[in-house]
């Protein structure tokens, strides 16, 4: 996927807010491409430009897949009248034969084998935004995006998820474009991380040489981290 | 079954009650019968039928009269959603009519459709109309809209979305729309028929009480609470089923 000239900007208070700025970039389709960035840097919009739930002020996003996005938001967005078996089918289709060995699988892979008739309340916050992937899954997208999707879980939990996400990643090989402002998420996920800065983006490190699980302990890893803080950080120093 | 035993142990103080009021003697028993006479004037009117027959007409009345409201209330409430350039001709109109009680309407209803069913008709669609769009609407306009941008990543159509996303948001409001609906109209249509009727259990009541029969009429008032009760409570079922997934 490749993201040319992009830019979006909201009015807030009266006042035009530019949150991106002639954006440039280019996904790793086969692997995660992980966008980092602080807090209201502009990544929750980016993903909503790109699943066209808003429209870009000017730019394109160009993409050769079947256009089939599977997105996974900040929050579950579970149907609450569902029973997860019910939500995970959401975007599914019609094949009820073919539903039905889908949702095996979705919930072996998930890990949520027992509660498919569980509903949306009755399951844990990490169970939630499992079954949000799972239904993301369901309907066959050729692209997952996913906003932070772990940013509310405790530290244990959202290891485990990272985990199955590469799982999940390493199995159904699609590609995943995964935002976070979580350096070590970043490290631990990504193959290719960009940073979005300012509204634009600002570097890019090529970590597909990489092999999971990473020890982020690992001199390489240090390293990048330590480059990754003074870029963000190095910005902060100019514009104060 | 604990509250099931205070609520019997209630009703037998209130009967205790009543009847030592009876047995005191301050008013005759032609003002204030005795429970017993009152249980069976109650038992020979379901015996010979009078009471059936006036249950199933007031009750006829009421669900065709809540039925064309509740169609209405759901067509005004879609169209608040789905048109909300079109509410803007038809709301304050709406707000107006919402504040003007239905009973008073009924001296301009008998002159222009006479005493027949039509008036009553239009008397319960008047009643329930306005608690239940109000509750419909709010259903359908506050759907969530996170919900539907679910929706829309999946490529619903908006007519999907509508039927998978905004429909289910709403039922909660819809349903409790419907019972809020269904009480108002069992209330106007007592009053109706006792302004103008031959029949229903508003009529019963005013017949009893010109003939100075106030067993039936007590009989009547409380044929009228338990079938009030009873629908409320076959609401608050269906309710709870829905919302069962909440807990
Ligand atoms: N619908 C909107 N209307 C007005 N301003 C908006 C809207 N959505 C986002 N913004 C503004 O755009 C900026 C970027 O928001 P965005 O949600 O993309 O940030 P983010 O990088 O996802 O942050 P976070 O990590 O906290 O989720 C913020 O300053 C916000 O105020
Ligand atoms: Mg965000």
């Amino acid at each position: 996927m490749e993201i040319r000239n992009l830019s979006k900007s909201y009015q807030v208070a009266g006042r035009r807010l530019d949150v991106l700025k002639h954006l440039n970039m280019k996904t790793d389709d086969r692997g995660i491409t992980v966008v980092l960035g602080r807090s209201g840097c502009g990544k929750t919009t980016l993903l909503r430009l790109i699943a066209r739930l808003e429209p870009a002020d000017e730019g394109e996003i160009l993409w050769e897949g079947s256009g089939k996005l599977g997105v996974i938001f900040q929050e579950p967005r579970l149907m609450p009248w569902l029973t997860a078996g019910d939500n995970i089918l959401f975007g599914a289709g019609r094949k009820e034969q073919e539903k039905q060995e889908k949702l095996e699988r979705l919930l072996k892979l998930t890990g949520l084998e027992g509660f498919e008739d569980a509903y949306p309340a009755q399951l844990s916050g990490g169970m939630q935004q499992r079954a949000a992937l799972a239904r993301a899954l369901a309907s066959d997208p050729d692209y997952l995006l996913m906003d932070e999707p772990f940013a509310a879980l405790d530290y244990f939990t959202r290891r485990q998820m990272q985990k199955e996400l590469l799982e999940v990643w390493r199995k159904e090989q699609k590609g995943v474009l995964f935002v976070t402002h979580s350096i070590e998420e970043a490290l631990a996920l990504g193959t290719k991380i960009l940073i979005l800065d300012g509204g634009v983006c600002r570097k890019e490190y090529d970590l597909t040489g990489y092999p999971y699980p990473r020890d982020l302990l690992d001199g390489d890893m240090i390293a990048i981290r330590k480059d990754i803080i003074e870029h963000i950080e190095e910005r902060e120093e100019t514009t104060l | 079954m604990k509250r099931f035993g205070k609520t019997a142990v209630g009703i037998c103080l209130l009967l205790a009650v009543w009847q030592l009021a009876v047995m005191s003697g301050i008013w005759s028993t032609y003002v204030l019968p005795p429970p017993a006479k009152v249980a069976s004037s109650l038992l020979a009117m379901m015996r010979d039928g009078t009471l059936w027959k006036h249950i199933l007409i007031s009750m006829r009345r009421v669900l065709i009269g809540f039925g064309i409201a509740f169609g209405l209330a759901l067509l005004c409430g879609m169209a608040a959603r789905g048109l909300p350039r079109l509410e803007e001709y038809y709301g304050s109109f709406l707000e107006f009519m919402r504040h003007v009680p239905p009973i008073s309407l009924i001296a301009l209803l008998i002159l222009w459709f006479g005493i027949g069913e039509t008036s009553k008709i239009i008397i319960i669609v008047l009643a329930s109309f306005f608690p239940m769009y109000l509750n419909i609407r709010q259903g359908f306009v506050s759907a969530d809209r996170k919900l539907l941008e679910v929706g829309t990543v999946f490529g619903l159509s908006r007519w999907q979305r509508f039927c998978r996303i905004v429909v289910p948001c709403a039922i909660p409001d819809i349903l409790v729309g419907m019972r809020i609906g269904l009480g108002y109209s069992w209330r106007a249509i007592i009053g109706a028929e006792m302004i103008a009727a031959a029949s229903g259990l508003g009529y019963l009541i005013l017949d009893a009480q010109q003939m100075s029969r106030s067993d039936r009429v007590i009989a009547g008032i409380l044929t009228i609470g338990v079938v009030g009760v009873l629908c409320d409570w076959l609401f608050r079922i269906l309710i709870q089923r829905w919302q069962r997934y909440g807990d």
